[in-house]
């Protein structure tokens, strides 16, 4: 059980870590790159609104609302594999 | 009826969103207005004079003397983060109008069509990394000039695109905005941040840098007895979980018959003490644990 507690207490602080980096990185490259555009004084702000939604915010939006769906479509999938192996051995073993 | 039952019960704090409007937003402004007048400056009164960006520019050029709105600034950054010290982050929760607009417009939309990342992400972690890439962009924007980011980072504020959006109903001139490309910042911001996001304050969770250090300074007063800040008394407590669904911060999580609220979330809107039929969630001073 502590070992349980300690193993979710270090994923919860890299969680933590990595979430922290991932706002810095986004935060920081995003007006970084618009620095790039020609146009960035002139009013347009296509380049802001894509680094801003395109790579920073949507992304973890649907990595987040579909980690737990994809894990649990992938833990499926290999029972279920994993089913139809066994039957298979055991068919071989009957035959 | 969910929205009007909401109105009924959080009419004083709906009637401050609307004088939060009134006091900061062009073409009233009336705080600003009001500043402007006492210093003798000419300058536009309109949201972008409390840009908190521009004490990194005082700091680069050392030329403190010129800027107009200095005094404006001065007082209203002491008055958010002093209050927030104090008596928790009332601005966010009661008058800014950068949340405020989200949030109402948020209300109509039925809750299975909101997303909601409540105990999947941790708001804070994300919310002080963009605060960190905030200070890092805005110490570039100030001490390398060459590099034209102080115009970029207008693209990315809230508050900004905000008064954009209201001088294009007041002046014609300023319309053209509406079918820039800005419109994508104002998607990201309005659509997934507010009316798609539970409880309407996306871009307060993550993106606004004034929120984030009012919240880092609540999170440290509320650890200190003469501080105001939400308590959760848990003797009458049955777990309902109204105030968890209800706050639109996503600062309560309920765990194993404990309430949780952040402080590193929480506006302060007393949303949940409204809601609490059981009287287990109070605003007052004292400490933190105090059942």
């Amino acid at each position: 059980m502590q070992i349980r507690n300690i193993r979710d207490r270090m994923k919860h602080k890299f969680l933590t870590v990595i979430l922290f980096a991932y706002g810095l990185v986004v935060g920081t490259s995003a007006p970084l790159l618009l620095t790039r555009c020609a146009s960035a004084g002139s009013g347009c702000s296509n380049c802001a609104g894509f680094c801003g939604l395109a790579l920073g915010i949507v992304p973890l939006v649907i990595f987040v609302t579909t980690k737990s769906r994809v894990v649990h479509a992938a833990r499926q999938a290999l029972s279920s594999i994993r089913r139809t192996r066994n039957r298979s051995q055991e068919v071989k073993v009957d035959g | 009826m969910e929205f009007l039952a909401a109105i009924k019960r959080h009419k004083w704090r709906y009637l401050a969103f609307l004088g939060g409007f009134a006091l900061f937003v062009y073409p009233s402004a009336l705080l600003i207005r009001a500043a402007f007048f006492l210093q003798g400056s000419t300058a536009m009164p309109d949201l972008h004079k409390t840009c908190f960006r521009m004490p990194f520019d005082w700091l680069a050029t050392g030329n403190f003397a010129t800027f107009e709105d200095r005094f404006l600034l001065i007082g209203f950054l002491g008055a958010v983060l002093g209050t927030s010290f104090l008596f928790g982050p009332l601005f966010c929760g009661w008058l800014c109008p950068v949340g405020s607009f989200t949030e109402m417009a948020n209300k109509p939309v039925p809750r299975k069509m909101k997303i909601d990342l409540t105990r999947k992400i941790n708001p804070a972690a994300l919310r002080y990394g963009f605060l960190a890439s905030f200070v890092l962009v805005s110490a570039l924007a100030a001490f390398a000039p060459s590099l034209g980011l102080a115009g970029i980072c207008c693209r990315y504020c809230a508050s900004s695109q905000l008064q954009n959006l209201v001088n294009g109903i007041f002046n014609p001139s300023a319309l053209s905005y509406w079918h820039s490309g800005g419109i994508m910042v104002i998607g990201g911001w309005l659509l997934i941040g507010g009316i798609f996001w539970k409880g309407g304050r996306g871009w307060c969770l993550y993106g606004c840098p004034l929120g984030a250090v009012s919240n880092a300074l609540h999170t440290i007063g509320s650890r200190l007895g003469f501080t105001y800040k939400v308590k959760h008394v848990s003797t009458n407590c049955v777990q309902c979980g109204k105030c968890e669904q209800a706050c639109p911060s996503w600062s309560i999580t309920r765990k194993e018959k404990e309430v949780n609220i952040n402080r590193s979330t929480c506006t302060t809107c007393l949303e949940c003490v409204k809601v609490c039929g059981q009287k287990c969630l109070t605003y007052a001073r004292g400490k933190l644990h105090a059942n």
